[in-house]
């Protein structure tokens, strides 16, 4: 249990250099984006000297190796500065956003695992026809673009069939949404026992969910296919063979060594998506923290960009710290 | 005696030309799927360049009281809001995407690998190189758990839109995955004895790590790369669809999608659907590519098809 | 427990026929080729048109360079050569019955219970997830139908019998937990623990240390007696043959050169393989320089349908390049494939 603990200590003792230099990288990287904010805050007509006077108030007018060192101050006392476009803390917004593209992106995992798992064993195990359409499967969902395949998705289902709703957001315009407690629609209106809320939040979050599914399923699908064959031809399934145990224990064995690597994949994905839903959260004009962070960076809205960044990697980081947990939980080798 | 002696080598490459041919055509036998992936590839590399001469329309001519046609005899994909003609388009629009890529990629696998090839022979010594690599490896992984397509936005948003902020924002989001692919490899390959007895045989770092370590690690990387076009493809589409890349009126497909997307709810598919579904085609073409290398560079992988092939000829007979 | 004790005790010590014909061999192999297809052109052959006989208690040595195809031929008597090969010719019958005949699960069951395999870096083929306890567990159990505990009882017994120090440890062992030489017991405790009738050992000691090799080798013989079984010992160390196998075979690119009995094939060799193979280990720099240089006076042209060993063999004549030789009798139980074979 003590190399458990000195493991992930080491682990943490990296993670803070790491968010620092993600933050400076990006701070330094939106900064040299051409665009003052003072002026696109005022707009067109304003005179000089109020530009000058809003540049001085927001700290404009200093070194951009000071406003860095401001932001980082004011940073640790949790404030995470204002967005000039929704003029309100950028913290504030991102508690209301962040949560909208944690459920798209949790949601849209847990369908790609579903379809991905099986399809990349049927692959893997070479279960006849089923093993050749998980094949084929695989290579053309993972060249899908998401947006694309987002919009066929709305064209057909809104469009053409009317099973969807509009893609606006996350809950029809006329029910009222539950009380915020996490901070998911379909959580939060089964905690409210909103039955009327909960039918609505899912059928907003069929199509978005379903797109991100099925375009990280081909990954999914591909990833586990290899690490079941490779385990399968390992010495260790090949000695199992040679000691006539029945195949089913063989595949048995090969699953649970492989898992580890695939756990490790749906976890490098899950905070890939983070960033990646941007572009389906668009299309579905979900109102997520990454349409925010693009609307930021495409207005040089410098502190909305910075708290996702910061944002996206906490979560990103957390997610690669519960799997080392689980690593350890499930490989025996991994203390050693 | 002196024209048989000049006719043999000629017979020779002949029989082995051949030979090879036979050999490709067995392969494409048993694996299909990369015979589609190279047709593809070909395919549209080679509309990309003889655009001027297929496109029945000029991409950029809008027609205002041709708008919105669905697909017919006269315009085979349909118009578009402003009344270009799509197919033409469509034809002209991976000249943009596939350069982008192709570059960008091209750029990072060269950058990425060579510095990982220096990371991964000093890596583990204790000299300074190996200090600088320590460094270089900590930059990487803080900028592979960026989100990488905000990280993308900002890059081409700093550099200002343009193709060339484009390439250059998919050469650096790129870079990190050949350093640590080639590290990986040049990490065991440095081990090989070889290499080892290069060391001792006092040749110089840079020529070890040229001549002996680079040529065997190529295989990986030559898989990573042909991959890693389609999903910079997609990047580019994606970037353009968002604002962000590639601006209309230049054919590309991505905006092409982007430009279609408020006629979809209305029920006009076409200005987005077929871009979108040209743009899979394409990046699905690069994977199997991608995937055929990856077979060429794998043992077992290389196994299984010379079983394939030798149990397919077996059953013919 | 005193009940399961007993059991797999009289399980681990009495042979199942004490009254048998010792010299019926157990082991039949006829004219048994395997194959492995090539991306283009003809397929290499691995194994060609071999025969082969072993005899209860008998310990039959093979030895062959690497790509003799010793490791092709061992792995496809238990019905798996490495892939891609595909066995294309011959049979194999092991106490009588036909085992290339048998349907994939009847081979299955032999596999491990009846024939059973020793492989070399042990520590790859062994699951690195679970305790080797249970894994010796788990084949006893399969093949042998015994409840979890029997099981258990009986894997602690072989454990004892490789004599692996403190055993109630080691069954609870992870692979990588142990060294070398003690994952290589661990993988004879799993190719003896249903006391099979024919053990394959693949080039099994040869990454062991001189002393732990010896321990093992010493062991391997003292089972095999004790319970009636054959061994046929795969090795490239011709010195070790010597010592250990009552015959050895001398394996070159799929076929078997020259096969005899411990004193015969040790004291005239007859093929020029094997005195080439033997003279590698010899101190007169003068024998050996004779015995590895092929004769200058003959080109050997490639893919000539003769011996396999003429463009090696000093003796190599015009004969050689236009006819395979036949493996002929020399002595009793000396048989030797080689045109001129070296008289004495």
């Amino acid at each position: 249990m003590s190399s458990i603990r000195s493991f992930l200590l080491n682990r943490l003792v990296f993670v803070i250099p790491q968010l620092f230099g993600i933050l400076m990288i990006a701070f330094f990287l939106v900064k040299t984006i051409p665009g003052d904010p003072a002026v696109l805050m005022l707009g067109p007509n304003a005179t000089d000297a109020s530009v000058a006077a809003l540049r001085t108030k927001l700290g404009l007018d200093q070194s951009v190796v000071q406003q860095f060192w401001i932001f980082v101050t004011n940073l640790a006392k949790g404030d995470l500065g204002t967005s000039w476009q929704t003029t309100r803390p950028v913290l504030e917004d991102l508690f209301q956003r962040f949560p909208a593209t944690l459920e798209l992106v949790t949601f849209g995992l847990l369908s790609a695992i579903l379809i991905g798992i099986p399809m990349g064993l049927a692959s893997a195990l070479k279960l006849g026809i089923w093993g050749k359409i998980s094949n084929t499967y695989g290579l053309i969902v993972g060249a899908l673009p998401d947006f694309w395949l987002g919009l066929v998705m709305i064209f057909v289902f809104y469009t053409l069939l009317q099973w969807a709703p509009a893609p606006f957001g996350r809950i029809d315009m006329i029910v009222i949404p539950p009380a915020t407690v996490t901070g998911s629609m379909v959580l939060d209106s089964l905690i409210a026992g909103n039955w009327e809320a909960l039918v609505s939040a899912l059928q907003h979050l069929l199509l978005p969910a379903l797109t991100l599914g099925i375009v990280a399923s081909g990954p999914i699908q591909r990833m586990t296919q290899s690490m079941v064959e490779s385990t399968l031809d390992a010495g260790f399934s090949r000695y199992q063979v040679i000691s006539g145990l029945p195949t089913q224990m063989v595949v048995k064995n090969a699953l649970k060594n492989a898992l580890p690597s695939i756990i490790t994949i749906i976890s490098v994905l899950y905070g890939y998506l983070l960033g990646g839903a941007v572009l389906v959260e668009t299309v579905f004009s979900w109102g997520g923290a990454g349409q925010y962070a693009v609307q930021g960076v495409l207005n040089s809205d410098v502190f909305p960009v910075l708290g996702f960044v910061l944002f996206a990697s906490i979560f990103s980081l957390l997610v690669y710290f519960i799997v080392d947990v689980l690593y350890f939980l499930i490989d025996p080798r991994a203390g050693s | 005696m002196k024209n048989t002696g000049v006719s043999i080598p000629t017979v020779n490459r002949r029989a082995a030309a051949t030979g090879f041919l036979e050999t490709l055509f067995d392969v494409f036998r048993v694996r299909p799927s990369f015979a589609v992936g190279y047709a593809i590839v070909f395919l549209s590399i080679a509309v990309a360049i003889l655009a001027p001469w297929l496109a029945p329309y000029d991409p950029i001519q809008t027609n205002g009281s041709m708008a919105l046609r669905p697909p017919s005899a006269e315009h085979w994909f349909g118009t578009d809001a402003v009344g270009m003609d799509i197919f033409s388009r469509t034809l002209y629009a991976p000249r943009v995407d596939i350069t982008i890529a192709l570059f960008g990629t091209t750029i990072s696998a060269l950058i990425g690998s060579l510095l990982g090839a220096w990371v991964g022979y000093f890596s583990n010594t204790r000299s300074l190189n190996s200090k600088i690599g320590f460094v270089v490896m900590r930059i990487a992984d803080v900028m592979q758990s960026f989100p990488v397509f905000v990280f993308a936005i900002a890059l081409v948003a700093s550099l200002g839109q343009s193709m060339s902020s484009v390439v250059a924002a998919i050469a650096f989001v790129n870079t990190p995955i050949y350093l640590r692919l080639m590290r990986s490899q040049v990490v065991v390959i440095r081990e090989r004895l070889f290499v080892q007895a290069a060391i001792v045989a006092g040749i110089s770092e840079l020529k070890i790590i040229i001549r002996h370590i680079l040529p065997n690690a190529m295989g990986p990387i030559m898989a990573q790369f042909s991959v890693n076009i389609a999903w910079s493809i997609l990047l580019t589409a994606g970037l353009s669809f968002i604002g962000a890349g590639v601006r209309p009126p230049t054919p590309e497909l991505g905006s092409m999608i982007a430009g279609g997307f408020q006629n979809i709810v209305t029920g006009q598919w076409w200005p987005s659907v077929i871009p979108g579904s040209v743009l899979a085609v394409i990046v699905s073409g690069f994977t199997l590519v991608g995937a055929s290398i990856e077979t060429l560079t794998n043992k077992d992988k290389m196994k299984k098809l010379s079983l394939d092939i030798a149990m397919h000829k077996r059953g013919e007979r | 427990m005193s009940v399961a004790v007993k059991i797999s005790e009289s399980a681990l010590t009495a042979s199942e026929s004490p009254s048998r014909d010792q010299d019926k061999p157990v082991v039949s192999v006829r004219s048994l080729s395997v194959e492995f297809p090539r991306l283009s052109g003809a397929p290499t052959v691995a194994v060609r048109d071999l025969d082969l006989d072993i005899r209860p208690q008998e310990v039959v040595g093979l030895v062959g360079e690497s790509g003799a195809g010793k490791t092709t031929l061992a792995r496809s008597l238990l019905g798996l050569p490495p892939s891609p090969g595909h066995i294309t010719a011959g049979r194999f019958v092991f106490d009588d019955k036909d085992i290339f005949g048998l349907s994939a699960e009847g081979i299955r069951q032999v596999r491990g219970r009846d024939i059973s395999m020793v492989v070399s870096n042990p520590r790859d083929e062994l699951n690195p997830l679970k305790p080797v306890g249970e894994q010796i567990a788990t084949v006893a159990r399969v093949h042998l139908g015994l409840s979890r505990r029997e099981a258990r009882q009986r894997a602690f017994d072989i454990l004892k019998a490789v004599q692996i120090p403190d055993p109630e440890r080691r069954m609870k062992a992870l692979p990588h937990e142990l060294s070398g030489g003690m994952a290589q017991r661990i993988v004879i405790a799993i190719a003896l623990v249903c006391s099979p009738r024919f053990i394959v050992s693949d080039d099994a000691t040869s990454g062991l240390d001189v002393t732990v090799q010896a321990q093992i080798l010493q062991l391997l013989k003292e089972l095999i007696l004790k319970r009636d079984s054959s061994l046929l010992f795969i090795t490239r160390d011709i010195g070790v043959a010597a010592h250990f196998c009552d015959r050895t075979a001398i394996m070159f690119k799929g076929e078997i050169m020259e096969i005899g009995g411990r004193d015969s094939l040790f004291l005239t060799p007859r093929h020029p393989y094997t005195i080439g193979l033997m003279s590698a280990f010899c101190h007169n720099d003068r024998l050996r320089q004779v015995w590895s240089t092929q004769n200058e006076q003959i080109e050997v042209p490639a893919g000539h349908g003769g011996c396999p060993y003429a463009d090696r063999c000093p003796n190599a004549s015009q004969t050689c390049l236009d006819q395979r030789p036949e493996l002929k009798q020399v002595a009793e139980g000396h048989y030797v494939r080689c045109h001129y074979e070296v008289a004495r």
